[in-house]
């Protein structure tokens, strides 16, 4: 009985671990293997990372560095904008932000970097605004097109993800502990930061390290905001492949790329084997 | 620091278009240990958050050592509450969640720790402190979230139900223990509870509150003897109920009932100390007269008083409480709970009496009449 139990059990597993192996772990084992191939000498090598890392070891740190600024601007944003949502104390307030800081979460990459290629031009909207509202001279209208406007994208588009998981989390915590903490003599900033943030901090950094993930693979953003060099790796990849058709190369980027992810993937998988083994 | 007076007056507070608190006025003194005693959703706990600021006031005021706090941000006005749940903090050991208000008040380390250890101590928990929060029983967590109420010595201490969640064991030791604290530190205290024991065990003095007002106040032995309506009786356990015909005159009462062997003359209780029979609003006519199951005596072996009322009746029902076994009693049409120290064979026959002094008698309004069977 158990035996067939077990057969019955592998059998329903079979279809999802075929597809698993099929469109995810085949693809990417090849493109990780291929990173250290030579075709035209029919050889092992690692001159594919030595060629990526002296052309484009400047868009990885670029890469690192938007991606890590991006993730950190996230976290805040959302934390604030979710410690609103969970402690602010006007009604009306509340239910607008509710309303609005979800709608850039429908918007595709592609079109979130053209609407801020409008944006943040020089002549763009934003320099508009602050001409017209005199807070800035027209010639001092500068573009964003560069690396601040990557940053800015991502942090647009992804912060409605962060702080959704991130409210549903505040959502469902106890209340009484927030009040527990301003009985005592604390503000409500200081609920956010010692009470409430650290209760959800899981939460928080799952959606952070999904977002990193995410921005990693991101090419519609910087190719549309900032393709001039330095730039961020996933347009060095898909510039290898289109104009050159160099697939060690990309594949040697792209095994950058999964080794940078892989880095905060051990966070959350460590985060995930601690909670495991604390009690409830 | 010793504890501070508090005064409502005239408090409303609403939910929405509901209103919770229908001009609430109550005065506090320094140092007392007052319980709000209700059922589910007469107001007492909104009460309490709106003392400690939670649930803002639509009207009236707040005054601490005569100082209007009502618009006062929570974390102002230096009061401690205790949570129902308790609120502590998982992701703080023992120590921080108890240090927590000390560091906020900006306390050094050294003066933390010291605090910190002494109010460990006051509610046994020493050796406790680098514990995790969910390591610790429901009793132990109550401790700490005693101390963590004590540890910034609060002039005001609120308490919404504390005991609810422990077993009957460990909540009969914490009354105790809160008292005997509360009495060395001279905190003013406000409980809020829906078992009249532990308000009665507890307080100096029960409020007892109904649909957002409040009904009666008084030191726990008033409000269980002399209970000002029919309400309260039910609230404290005077659930006996039976119609009778009433005729005051010169201080005392002429009752006389269907199921009662003859009519009886009862003296009335004053304000004066006489003892008698509990009667806020005398109407000549129908009445009815309530008592708690324990007042009432059964069986004629024993010596019952002379003065009361008489009935007999027969045992329908039998069950033990643990300290004496209650009666289920049927009189005519009515049955009462009657306890006594043995057990009544089911089916035998018994005389009941009630003292006059555990009679209360309250007009035997709509809503009084429909409680009562055949009546």
């Amino acid at each position: 009985m158990p035996a067939k139990s077990n057969m019955t059990g592998i059998a329903l597993m079979m279809p999802a671990l075929i597809a698993l192996c099929v469109l995810f772990i085949y693809p990417l084992g090849y493109s990780m293997l291929w990173a250290f191939r030579d075709e035209e000498r029919d050889a092992w090598t690692l001159a594919n990372f030595v060629k990526a890392l002296e052309f484009y070891s400047t868009d990885v740190l670029f890469t690192v560095l938007i991606v890590s600024v991006s993730t950190l601007l996230i976290g805040v944003c959302s934390i604030v904008i979710a410690g609103y949502l969970t402690l602010g104390e006007n009604r009306a307030a509340v239910n607008l932000l509710r309303w609005l800081y979800r709608w850039p979460l429908f918007i595709p990459f592609v079109v979130a970097g053209q609407l801020m290629r409008t944006f943040l031009a020089k002549n763009g909207m934003m320099n508009n605004i602050l001409v017209s509202g005199g807070i800035i001279e027209p010639l001092q209208a500068v573009s964003f097109l560069d690396w601040r406007g990557i940053v800015i994208t991502f942090v647009w588009k992804q912060t409605p993800f962060v702080t959704l998981l991130l409210a549903g989390a505040m959502a469902v915590l106890d209340r009484s502990t927030f009040e527990a903490a301003r009985n005592l003599g604390a503000g409500r900033v200081r609920v956010l930061i010692q009470i409430v943030v650290p209760q959800v901090s899981t939460t928080l950094m799952v959606g952070l390290i999904l977002s990193y993930v995410l921005m990693m693979s991101v090419l519609s953003v910087p190719l549309m905001i900032n393709a001039q060099s330095p730039t961020m790796m996933t347009v060095d990849m898909a510039w290898r492949i289109n104009s050159y058709g160099d697939y060690e190369v990309a594949n040697a980027l792209g095994f950058i790329s999964v080794a940078m992810t892989a880095v905060v993937a051990w966070f959350y998988l460590r985060q995930g084997i601690r909670q495991d083994g604390r009690p409830e | 620091m010793p504890g501070l007076p508090v005064e409502l007056v005239s408090v409303d507070t609403s939910y929405g278009n509901i209103k919770v608190l229908k001009s609430v006025s109550l005065s506090i003194a320094a140092g007392e240990f007052v319980a709000l005693l209700g059922a589910s959703g007469c107001g007492k706990t909104t009460l309490l958050r709106t003392l400690a600021g939670f649930v803002p006031l639509h009207a009236g005021r707040i005054l601490v050592d005569g100082v209007d706090i009502g618009e006062c941000p929570p974390e102002r006005r230096n009061m401690a509450m205790m949570f129902q749940s308790y609120a502590l903090w998982t992701h703080m050991n023992v120590a921080r969640n108890i240090g927590y208000g000390l560091t906020l008040r900006r306390f050094d380390r050294k003066s933390v720790t010291r605090r910190v250890g002494e109010v460990m101590e006051m509610v046994g928990l020493s050796g406790f402190e680098d514990r995790r929060v969910y390591e610790l029983s429901g009793g132990q967590r109550q401790r700490v979230a005693l101390a963590r109420a004590l540890a910034i010595d609060p002039p005001i201490l609120l308490l919404d139900e504390p005991l609810s969640n422990l077993d009957a064991r460990i909540r009969h030791m914490m009354r105790g223990e809160i008292r005997s604290l509360q009495r060395k530190i001279g905190t003013t205290t406000i409980l809020v509870t829906h078992d009249q024991e532990e308000a009665m065990s507890m307080a100096d003095r029960v409020v007892i509150l109904d649909q957002g007002e409040i009904i009666q106040s008084g030191p726990p032995e008033d409000v269980y003897h002399r209970p000002n309506s029919s309400l309260v009786a039910d609230f404290v356990g005077a659930d006996n109920r039976l119609p009778v015909n009433a005729a005051f005159a010169n201080g005392h009462v002429s009752l006389s009932a269907p199921g009662l062997e003859t009519s009886v003359s009862l003296p009335v209780a004053d304000d004066q100390g006489r003892e008698g029979v509990n009667a806020p609003d005398p109407v000549d006519g129908p009445m009815i007269a309530q008592f708690h199951s324990e007042a009432a005596m059964l069986n004629s072996r024993e010596s019952l008083p002379k003065s009361g009322l008489a009935a007999r009746g027969v045992v329908r029902q039998n069950s033990y409480l643990g300290k004496t076994y209650r009666h289920n009693i049927a009189i005519g049409e009515l049955e009462f709970l009657i306890d006594h120290r043995r057990r009544l064979a089911v089916g035998s026959a018994v005389e009941l009496r009630v003292p006059a002094a555990a009679l209360n008698l309250f007009a035997a309004d709509h809503s009084n009449a429909a409680a009562i069977p055949g009546c």
